[in-house]
């Protein structure tokens, strides 16, 4: 009886270790499938008038838990008459897993630009979607409505 | 070329009206008494081809102690006094630029001295100074574009009586030298030291002292008839200051004033040995030297009060070279061959760091950065007060050539035909390193330390085909006929200069990477690719005559030179910053020259003038079109007039001489809105002489004539480096 208590008890054990190990690897797996380039048009609006910049490179980075992404969005202006363009990421964008991919939610962000903080572009009503090879999302940078659509590129 | 037509017509109807007057055959013979110093198989005066000589009288009654005295004296030749020892340029015949590579070549008994560097220096006991002009590239090969410069030392065979001189004036300045020989040792040393001639308004003292000492010893043996040994050992050593530059700033001259260290001391060591054998049929010529050079230059390098940047540029540079060359014995035969091999091997290690301090780091990057960053975004600072950018370079030099001149005496003429084959290659290995703590207001919080590394090697090589094609004319026992055509070359190489331009793009453009931010501009993106040049090539077509009659001589030249692929420094387009080099430029010069010299009875006279007009056929630096333009720093005139009467007073002779020394105008910059009148500068000498005995007095610039020697601009700023004042000299000269 002892044996068979002690057989089960480890029985268990590898059971647990194995449920962890392939909550582990789950976990792995949903950071890998959100880690992803895309390559697409965002626009902005400033002062009624929408403005289209093509070509525009966004990367996600999931957290460790994989339960929230960061998006980097490079060499970005926000309008034409801006002299500069900007790497600035959004971070703390929450994901909830679909059938067809996932949706992605923030109320509020301070995103990272120029080595730190930038309060002036405050992202606000974060909406988006991920489907497939697409994404789509649109945001407040600051006073700026901005919107995305993109498709996958080979990171 | 219109020109060269009719004077060619001239040569030979002179040929025709002259011919059957028999030659003198002696006077095609080259002298055997010692080593030759240059390498044309013929006496001076039958060189095809203009050639200046300065004999030990005149070089001790002129004055002449340094290259830079022998401006104007020989006609065209200008190397403008200014600077410290090392930035000397030499410019002659329109040809000449303050790159790295110069255009005259300069020998010390044959041995040919590497580093632009080592050209200026002092020297006692010179018999003789001899200036080939216009390219010798056949047999001289490279940076011999606009000529040569031979130095003859004092020969042991010549038992020369010791010599001591000592003199004293303006400015504490005091030069003693001494030339004696022992043996078959021929001893040489001088010294100079002078407290300066221009005031640094800032630090209240003088910012151009100088000191320097050049010792030199020769060894010379014959063994039996046929064998000549000689070795010779130069060195020099000098601690002199900066660099007396006054800002020029809305019409007005300002004195020096600058707040950063600014000085070079330099230490060269040459040694050449020398051998000759005149064989029966062959005589063979064998030249090795080692060349060490050590030196190190302190800058101010915006040359005002504010604390913007400092260049400091510290060489340490080792070469070898070896030639061997053969010809025939006979000297009377018809056809006389010479051909040789030359080579040499050079490895420059250089450090130049460039240090940006607080006014510099303002001005030159944050302010330039942050105009183009909205000031709602934020701006960029940088927490050093001073940022050092270091580059470091070793940089190898080899060289390989073969050359081969045949002479042919045919009665009247003499015809010579030549060839060069040389081949030049060269490598940069850099490593430079900037590194800075910078911060973007308001975003970062701290400091974040930024290294921006940039190594690598860049090389290059080229071969060169240089012949050269001339007749000379013995119209009569006075009258000489020359024509020519040479091409000469000045080698290419890394402008290391251009570095510091680089890596503070690099660096600009390292922190806006990092920072995530990108200007809305072009990205510079000049390499270390662009800072390789390739040789400059120049031909040159020369008509000349010399006639001679008792104590009376004159020559006159006339020449054209074109030059391809120069050597420019030019703007990506568009762009106003970021220089790189390129062989883009073509230019050309057209001159005239002459030389007279006349003495009898006492009196003596000296004249030497030339014309030169040398204009860009072709120069854009990105920004500017410069072409039909003046090249900048070459004088159109160059006039030295020397008249001398020396008197017999009971047992004493007294001797008076006067010198004109005219040089201008010349334009300052490619755009020509700065230029340089024409000026004079007056010298003279007054001596008492006796047996074994001299005292004098000598004075140069006695009118006290204001000129200018140089002139650039940096960071925006226009500078001005005046010519000197005034200078009373006393002395004595014993001979023992």
């Amino acid at each position: 009886m002892k044996k068979i208590s002690i057989l089960l008890l480890a029985l268990m054990g590898v059971i647990v270790s194995c449920d962890n190990k392939d909550e582990l690897n789950a976990v792995q797996e949903e950071q890998k499938s959100m880690n992803k380039d895309y390559l697409g048009t965002m626009t902005v609006t400033f002062q009624t008038v929408d403005y289209d910049t093509d070509s525009v490179r966004i990367s996600l980075t999931p957290n460790a838990a994989g339960d929230s992404v960061s998006i980097a969005f490079y060499q970005v202006k926000f309008v034409p008459q801006m002299p500069v363009k900007v790497d600035i990421t959004v971070p703390g964008i929450a994901v909830s897993k679909t059938g067809q991919g996932a949706e992605l939610f923030c109320d509020e962000s301070i995103p990272l630009s120029a080595g730190g903080p930038t309060e002036r572009y405050k992202v606000t009503s974060f909406q988006g979607q991920i489907i497939g090879d697409s994404i789509s999302f649109s945001l407040n940078f600051g006073s700026y409505p901005t919107s995305y659509h993109g498709k996958l590129s080979v990171k | 070329m219109g020109i060269f037509a009719p004077a060619m017509t001239a040569v030979l109807l002179l040929s025709f009206l002259t011919a059957g007057t028999p030659l003198v055959d002696s006077l095609f013979q080259l002298p055997q008494v010692s080593i030759t110093a240059l390498k044309e198989q013929v006496p001076e005066e039958r060189i095809a081809g203009a050639v200046s000589t300065i004999q030990q009288e005149s070089i001790k009654r002129e004055g002449i102690y340094r290259p830079n005295s022998l401006s104007q004296k020989i006609p065209g030749l200008h190397i403008p006094d200014y600077g410290a020892s090392l930035t000397s340029t030499v410019y002659m015949r329109g040809l000449g630029s303050r790159m790295e590579n110069p255009v005259m070549g300069l020998y010390i008994d044959g041995i040919p001295v590497l580093d632009k560097n080592m050209y200026d220096f002092d020297w006692e006991g010179i018999s003789k100074v001899s200036m080939l002009r216009g390219p010798q590239g056949t047999l001289y090969g490279r940076n011999s574009m606009g000529g040569v410069l031979s130095l003859a030392t004092l020969s042991p065979a010549t038992d020369a009586a010791p010599t001591f001189n000592l003199e004293y004036g303006t400015a504490n300045t005091v030069r003693a030298g001494a030339a004696f020989i022992i043996g078959s040792n021929a001893l040489s040393a001088t010294y100079r030291h002078t407290d300066g001639y221009f005031l640094n308004t800032f630090k209240n003292s003088n910012c151009d002292p100088y000191n320097g000492l050049s010792l030199r010893w020769k060894w010379e043996r014959h063994s039996g008839e046929r064998l000549i040994m000689s070795n010779l050992l130069m060195a020099n050593v000098s601690r002199e200051g900066g660099f007396a530059y006054g800002q020029w700033k809305d019409d007005t001259q300002y004195p020096v004033s600058y707040n950063d260290e600014s000085g070079y001391s330099r230490l060269s060591l040459i040694d050449g040995y020398t051998l000759k054998y005149n064989g029966k049929s062959i005589t063979t010529q064998a030249a090795a030297s080692v060349q060490i050079l050590a030196d190190d230059m302190h800058m101010d390098q915006d040359y005002t009060s504010r604390s913007v940047f400092t260049l400091q540029q510290r060489q340490n540079s080792g070469a070898a070279t070896v030639e061997l060359s053969m010809r025939k014995s006979d000297t009377r035969s018809v056809w006389q061959p010479q051909t040789g091999v030359f080579s040499f091997f050079k490895r420059n290690h250089l450090d130049a760091p460039v240090t940006f301090k607080c006014d510099g780091i303002e001005s030159l990057i944050l302010d330039n950065a942050n105009s183009h960053i909205p000031t709602s975004m934020g701006y960029l600072a940088i927490s050093d007060m001073e940022m050092p950018v270091n580059s470091c370079f070793f940089i190898d030099t080899w060289n390989a050539a073969v050359y081969h001149e045949s002479v042919f005496d045919i009665e009247r003429w003499r015809l010579t035909a030549g060839i060069r084959l040389d081949y030049e290659g060269g490598r940069m290995d850099y490593d430079c390193l900037a590194r800075l703590n910078y911060r973007f207001v308001p975003n970062m919080s701290g400091y974040k330390e930024l290294s921006v590394p940039y190594t690598g090697t860049v090389s290059h090589s080229c071969l060169e085909v240089i012949p050269k094609l001339s007749v000379l004319f013995k119209a009569t026992d006075r009258i000489t006929l020359y024509a020519t055509l040479s091409k000469g070359y000045r080698a290419g190489g890394f402008n290391t200069q251009i570095f510091s331009d680089i890596l503070q793009n690099r660096t600009m453009n390292a922190v806006m990477s990092d920072l995530g931010v990108y200007l809305d501009r072009p990205s510079v993106s000049v390499l270390a690719q662009n800072t390789e040049y390739d040789p400059e090539t120049a031909w040159n077509m020369e008509l000349g005559t010399r006639i001679r009659k008792g104590t009376f001589n004159a020559a006159f030249a006339l020449y054209r030179i074109d030059v391809q692929n120069q050597q420019l420094t030019v703007f990506p387009p568009g762009m106003s910053t970021g220089r790189m080099m390129t062989n883009a430029g073509r230019s050309r010069s057209l001159g005239a020259e002459t030389e007279v010299g006349w003495n009898r009875d006492g009196f003596r006279l000296q004249f030497a003038w030339s014309w030169c007009d040398a204009r860009f056929v072709w120069f854009n630096d990105g920004n500017n079109d410069y072409s039909g333009n003046r090249i900048p720093y070459i004088p159109e005139h160059t006039l030295n007039i020397s008249a001398g009467y020396s008197i017999k007073v009971k047992d004493k002779t007294v001797d008076a001489d006067v010198t004109f020394a005219g040089v201008g105008p010349f334009n300052w910059d490619e755009s020509g809105t700065r230029q340089e009148q024409f000026r004079i500068r007056t010298g003279g000498r007054i001596a008492l002489v006796g047996s074994g005995w001299e005292i004098y007095v000598r004075g140069e610039n006695l009118t006290n004539a204001r000129g200018n020697a140089f002139y650039f601009k940096s960071v925006g700023n226009e500078f001005f480096a005046a010519t000197k004042p005034r200078m009373i000299m006393t002395g004595i000269t014993i001979k023992l």
